[in-house]
């Protein structure tokens, strides 16, 4: 009396209807027992029931269709069911169709089951919050996102002016100034041109964690996008004594991918092998079936190699691992995220291989085949 | 051949001003979106650069209203603005759309080389101004 209804019984025998009243009474939850399917449907669909358990054998209804319509209703309902027979064919039809979570002999036990209601009462009630703080979790992303985006565009509003203002100077538009006045300005402008970086990047960084990133995935050439960022950053390379050299594996067919994504990543990471470089220079090479089902892209460099203690932190938020050399272009501590992100929403990993003195090796996978399913929740 | 600018942000408004002025072209800029569309209905500009959020009248408002009247038909449109989220690609890859038509945008904080290269893609310097 006063116990909420959690626990439904549908059996046509009223004797075991009977018996099932009498074994549950003491449990801290309330059990309905009924021999009728159209009444257990409408209590199910009113009260909150945690838990269906039902015979197999019913003149109006299979226990097993029953259970499938529970599972239709609400999925999250834990069903259970009762059988006298030990013909394997219900049991299969109860887990493939009415995805049970138990099958209970009959005659059972009567601890055993009142211990399996109890579990799956401890299950239902797990799923449901589970469900609930995943619901709460979406929605904090969602605040976090719009947050995030209002504040960009509030910080890049005064951030316009600063540039602008610093530039026009340094561009020596409004008359000359002298190399000292320059190179103040100079730290000046890359700060700024820092954070905006940044900002770029947070907002980047947010809408993908928030899965509101869409990606522009089609069938493109993974060679021709690395030959792009080679020369892209090949002034950069021999400006500091690098080699850059591509080592295409000639097997690689077309896959899919983000091309301007995916040269992101390629551009972060070989921008990195550049800064960390001292002398050798750095190699993208890719591998054909890797894992039987990628292709991998490697960067490879020659310079003084990553610590394993540092490695551990290279991919996580503002982590960097050395500042870089004087009036060089600081990153934002956010590249690698990023990278793992954008690899990751393609369906591939992103790593890491150092030796101190030997060099570094980062690598990516990128599925083959497309996957069907993009749809990655939170 | 002038330049018409419509930004509420002073600051940047008249330094875009000065930028485009001190390159020679010659430039009105307007903080209020009203002012510059009265503006532009009595001196006609050859090129058009304009925040999107503006107070009162939004950019793409203004370019709906200017594109009603056919003398606007072809004055470019170039859209200068700090909110940069596209729905996938940022508003600087994609433009933006108006009544179905994109719109050349460029980010704020803009790099001035390619808001003179902009500028240089739909009109000549004048002559010596």
């Amino acid at each position: 009396m006063g116990k909420d209804i959690s626990v439904l019984f549908l059996d046509d025998e009223n004797g075991t209807l009977d018996l099932l009243r009498n074994d549950f009474a003491q449990e801290p939850y309330g059990i309905l027992a009924t021999n009728n399917p159209d009444q257990a449907m409408e209590v199910i669909k009113k009260e909150k029931i945690k838990v269906v358990l039902c015979d197999q054998v019913m003149p109006k209804i299979q226990g097993v269709q029953f259970l499938q319509n529970v599972k239709q209703f609400d999925a999250n309902i834990v069903r259970i069911l009762l059988t006298a027979y030990s013909d394997h064919t219900v049991v299969e039809e109860a887990v493939n169709i009415g995805e049970v979570y138990r099958v209970i002999g009959k005659p059972w036990k009567r601890p055993d089951l009142i211990s399996a209601v109890h579990r799956s009462i401890e299950r239902y009630d797990l799923t449901v919050k589970t469900e609930a703080a995943n619901q709460k979790l979406k929605a904090m992303y969602e605040v976090q996102r719009e947050f995030t985006s209002v504040v960009s565009h509030e910080l890049r509003t005064p951030l316009a002016s600063i540039k602008t203002a610093i530039d026009l100077v340094m561009k020596k538009t409004l008359g000359k100034i002298n190399a000292e006045q320059e190179e103040v300005l100079g730290r000046a402008k890359k700060n700024v041109d820092r954070l905006k970086r940044l900002i770029d990047d947070i907002l980047d960084l947010t809408k993908m964690e928030s899965g509101k990133l869409k990606m522009n995935i089609m069938k493109n050439d993974i060679h021709q996008a690395i030959k792009d960022v080679a020369e892209g950053q090949r002034d950069f390379a021999q400006g500091r004594g690098l080699y850059i050299k591509t080592a295409p594996d000639s097997q690689v067919p077309f896959i899919s991918f983000d091309s301007d994504r995916i040269g992101q990543v390629l551009n972060n990471l070989v921008g990195n092998a550049i800064k960390f470089t001292k002398q050798g220079g750095i190699t993208l090479k890719t591998t054909n079936k890797y894992n039987g089902d990628f292709v991998l892209v490697s960067v490879i460099d020659t310079g003084k190699g990553i610590s394993e203690e540092n490695m551990k932190k290279l991919f996580q938020k503002f982590q960097q691992v050395e500042s870089p050399e004087e009036n060089e272009e600081g990153g934002t501590g956010l590249g690698l995220a990023i990278s793992k992100e954008i690899i990751g929403l393609h369906g591939g990993k992103i790593w890491v291989e150092s030796k101190v003195d030997k060099g570094t090796v980062f690598q990516f996978t990128l599925p083959l085949q497309e996957r069907v399913n993009t749809d990655t929740a939170v | 051949m002038r330049i018409l600018i419509i930004d509420d942000d002073k600051d940047l408004c008249m330094l875009t001003q000065k930028v485009l002025s001190k390159n020679g072209y010659m430039v009105d800029a307007f903080f209020d979106p009203k002012q510059a569309i009265k503006h532009a209905q009595e001196k006609k500009p050859s090129l058009i650069l304009m925040d999107v959020m503006l107070p009162g009248l939004s950019g793409p408002e203004i370019v709906n209203s200017l594109k009603n009247d056919p003398r606007f038909k072809d004055v470019p449109v170039v859209f200068l603005t700090a909110l940069i989220t596209g729905e996938d690609r940022s508003l600087e890859d994609q433009g933006l759309t108006v009544g179905g038509v994109q719109y050349p945008t460029l980010g704020k904080p803009y790099e001035i080389d390619k808001l003179l290269a902009m500028v240089g893609r739909f009109i000549k310097k004048d002559g010596n101004s």
